[in-house]
């Protein structure tokens, strides 16, 4: 028992030893990620402090509050407060037994020797290979509790978000020391001109603001407690002048860029004409026709702008109107179609000149509209030559270049007359690919028969029985057909007198059903 | 308790660990190099479980089990797995045999599954039919055909070798099948300079012959000698843990098991992990087990128990993988309860 006690002895003070280093080391664990977990609060105290500042100077009061050493202290402090809170609750928890002594295991690399001889130490019954390993753990327990441990690494996570809050927390600090280097603003006369250089943002304007109210301040020294108050009256009148856009000079309304002096006309009247366009909806049709002239007009607008120093043709009315347009009363007279649809307004052209402006750019938008609708559309405006009637099939091998589906194979057929009123996909004339195998040819070869050869057997004479025939076993006759059998030759043989009766005048033997 | 029960603790231990050492150094006269799965095999052997060996044709596999039969002076067959292979080709049946008196009867003709060490061959060849045959032997150690229940010698110890490359017109194993085994151990390529070793041995003239070292008592003493050893509470935690860990969903499961894997060990993935590791603290010197030797065979014990999911496959992941990332991410007990 007493290498026992001395096992236990030795496995106190391993555990002591193991559990005070790692009560330090997660200590410092807990104080390092609580503090790194506190480390925006780096930053909120200078940022605090410096909201405070410009308050104070915007009420007009002096800047500096507070020493700037001072509120650099209370800067590391914050952080600081709930790190130490939470190193103080891990050094208040205890480390386990059996925790410190895994720790040792570990460094000492016992492989679990002493933890599992501190189990083993406990049970009253212990088995042979139970003692073996507390008297194994027993001869290294004396080396292990004169070994020193090693405090290992605490690896605490957000150690890089150090420097971040640091440096924003200096810049804060530096921002602090610049406020309190502000002079206390005064407020007098020349407000106007003040608050609309700080509203335009424009430090010129700002500079020339401050140099205004310095020199009234030097001529009339307004007491600072009314100043805010009348700039307050002033304010929400004057923030609804902004947002109405009413009693507003040019020159505020210029620095706030809200007159628009700097668009085009022509971008005014587009957004006009784009707002006019949206609005009838009634006649089923969507505002995509509106949309297409946008694109169209956006896409003149590129071309103008190519063509450079080029004057800007006056807008035509035409090209502000629509077909969805004219059944609000349009005073042309024009022979637009209000229900037509987008393409179908297109193809009714009013000038020569207009054709020729959107010949080219139309093209494509047409042909992209008539696939989207599905087929191809009569065209009005086709200004192809029309085909010619020639129904001739082509020239030789090769296609007819005019042909118009109706003489032959060709390209896709054109509707015309009524058909062109119906919307519906087109139909080619022909599928291209053969439709089916064709026919089957058949040959039949006639081939004579050949003569082959076969091995002919040559007939012998059989020779005569040499020995007398063996017991054969009548496999077919069951043993109780045999035994009629025999049975009635034995009656046969019976009846018959001595001189033996022919066998003809024998009765027909019955078989036996 | 008392110190003749320790010394008889350490007399076994010794002798354990000289048998195995004299097993292992017999093998090896014949095998060269493939020191983990010499190993591996020895230890499921002692540890009382069958064997799965995986490894692509031309490593050793079927030298090694011969060769340890022959080493352990030990009953040994070999069944060759085919896909044309029915249950009675392993287990046996009864054939008509004429007795003596010119009558006929039927007599039971047991198969080649009766031996102490079976050496089946390519088992994923045969139909999982066939394979199913290994079942009853491999867990209840005995044999049901009809009404007649036959009681197999031990040590019995069934090692398996499949073959990963050519997986046409193979049946992969049932999961039940997969579980009866304690350890899978993956056969590698040889190093470099068993090469040169292996090609003397193989290709001259004299044949290495074995001599058999130990026999069947000495098997079976050893492993009464394994289940002995005792394993502590901390231990016992760390290979609960390490199986809940291959398990998705469980509170030990790290990321990697809940996206990739489907079905994680089974209790039985825990027999044999504290098997597994009672016979190599015996190996180390220790009378009791480690969680270190939990972790040493961790490996082998739980790679074909960890199934994995679609995506898993897709990905590429390993159950090798998978065993490695749940012991980086499993706390040591006494760490985790603080």
């Amino acid at each position: 028992m007493s290498a026992d006690q001395n096992l236990t002895r030795d496995l106190d003070q391993i555990e002591g030893r193991a559990g005070s280093m790692l009560q330090g080391v997660e200590s410092r664990a807990a104080f390092m990620a609580a503090g790194f977990r506190a480390l925006p609060l780096l930053a909120v105290v200078p940022a605090v402090f410096v909201l405070a500042q410009l308050m104070r100077w915007a009420g007009g009061g002096e800047p500096a509050l507070l020493p700037l050493p001072f509120v650099l202290l209370l800067s590391l402090f914050a952080p600081g407060i709930p790190a130490a809170r939470a190193a103080a609750a891990a050094r208040a928890s205890r480390i386990s037994r059996s925790r410190a002594l895994a720790e040792a295991d570990r460094q000492l690399d016992l492989s679990d020797r002493l933890v599992t001889a501190d189990e083993f130490l406990r049970s009253d019954a212990r088995t042979g290979f139970q003692q073996a390993a507390v008297e194994d753990a027993a001869r290294r327990s004396e080396a292990a509790a004169s070994t020193a441990l090693e405090t290992p690494e605490a690896a605490v996570a957000g150690s890089r978000r150090l420097p971040v809050w640091g440096a924003l927390s200096l810049l804060l600090l530096a921002l602090s020391g610049w406020v309190s280097t502000l002079e206390p603003r005064l407020m007098g006369g020349g407000e106007g001109t003040t608050t609309a250089a700080a509203e335009a943002g424009d430090p010129l304007d700002e500079e020339v603001a401050d140099a205004a109210v310095t020199a009234e301040e030097r001529a009339a020294p307004a007491p600072p407690e009314a100043v805010p108050t009348e700039r307050r009256a002033q304010d929400p009148a004057e923030a609804k002048r902004s947002e109405s856009g009413e009693d507003v000079d040019d020159s505020v309304k210029e620095s706030s860029g809200r007159t628009g002096a700097g668009r085009s006309s022509g971008a005014l009247s587009s957004s006009a004409a784009s707002e006019s366009r949206s609005a009838p909806s009634t006649q089923g049709q969507s505002s995509k026709p509106a949309e297409r002239d946008k694109k169209k007009r956006e896409s003149k607008k590129k071309k103008e702008r190519k063509t450079g120093d080029q004057p800007t043709p006056e807008r035509r009315p035409e090209d502000e109107q629509s077909g969805a347009t004219a059944g609000k009363g349009s005073s042309k007279g024009s022979n637009r179609n209000p229900t037509a649809s987008e393409w179908q307004s297109k193809d009714q052209v009013t000038e020569v000149d207009d054709q020729e402006v959107e010949d080219d750019e139309d093209t494509d938008e047409d042909e992209e509209e008539q696939e989207n609708r599905g087929g191809v559309q009569p065209s009005l405006r086709d200004r192809r030559p029309p085909v010619s009637r020639d129904l001739q099939i082509g020239f030789g091998n090769r296609a007819n270049p005019d042909a118009n589906g109706r003489g032959g194979p060709s390209e896709q057929k054109k509707s015309r007359g009524v058909a062109s009123l119906v919307l519906g996909v087109p139909v080619p004339d022909r599928v291209k690919g053969r439709p089916g195998p064709g026919p089957t040819k058949i040959t039949q070869e006639r081939i004579e028969p050949q003569a082959e050869e076969a091995g002919a057997i040559v007939a012998s004479a059989r020779a005569a029985r040499s020995r007398p025939v063996p017991a054969l076993s009548s496999v077919e006759l069951g043993p109780q057909l045999r035994e009629l059998v025999r049975a009635y030759f034995l009656a046969r043989r019976a009846a018959a007198p001595p001189a033996a009766a022919p066998p003809a005048a024998a009765p027909p033997a019955r078989k036996p059903q | 308790m008392t110190d003749s029960n320790a010394d008889t603790a350490r007399a076994d231990a010794q002798r354990f660990r000289e048998t195995y050492e004299s097993i292992r150094a017999e093998v090896s006269r014949r095998m060269v190099g493939q020191a983990d799965v010499i190993e591996g095999v020895l230890t499921a052997l002692l540890a009382g479980g069958h064997v799965l060996l995986e490894g692509v044709p031309g490593l050793g596999k079927t030298m090694l089990v011969s060769s340890l039969g022959e080493a352990l002076k030990l009953s040994f067959s070999r069944i060759q797995f085919t896909p044309d292979m029915m249950p009675a080709d392993v287990r046996g049946t009864s054939v008509l045999v004429e007795s003596e008196g010119g009558g006929h009867e039927l007599q039971f003709e047991q198969g080649p599954i009766v031996a102490n060490l079976v050496l089946a061959d390519e088992i994923n060849r045969a139909t999982p039919k066939t394979q199913s045959a290994l079942l009853e032997a491999m867990q209840e150690r005995q044999l049901t055909i009809g009404r007649r229940t036959i009681k197999l010698d031990e040590p019995f110890c069934v090692m398996a070798t499949q073959n990963p490359v050519e997986q046409e017109g193979t049946y992969p194993l049932p999961e039940a099948q997969l579980d009866r085994f304690l350890f899978k151990l993956v056969v590698g390529y040889p190093e470099e300079g068993d090469y040169r070793e292996i090609l003397r041995r193989t290709t001259g003239e004299q044949e290495v012959e074995l001599s058999s070292v130990s026999n069947a008592e000495t098997i079976n003493a050893m492993r009464s000698t394994v289940r002995q050893v005792p394993v502590p509470e901390h231990a016992e935690d760390y290979a609960i843990r390490l199986v809940m860990g291959t398990q998705p969903g469980s509170a030990y499961a790290p990321e990697l098991v809940n996206r990739y894997v489907s079905l994680g060990s089974s209790p039985r993935g825990a027999q044999a992990l504290l098997l597994g590791a009672k016979v190599k603290a015996l190996l180390a010197g220790r009378f009791a087990v480690a969680t270190e030797d939990i972790a040493a065979v961790a490996r082998p014990v739980l790679r074909h128990r960890v199934l994995l999911g679609f995506e898993g496959l897709s990905e590429g992941v390993t159950t090798d993988q998978v065993v490695d990332e749940v012991l980086a991410k499993l706390p040591v007990p006494q760490e985790a309860a603080g």
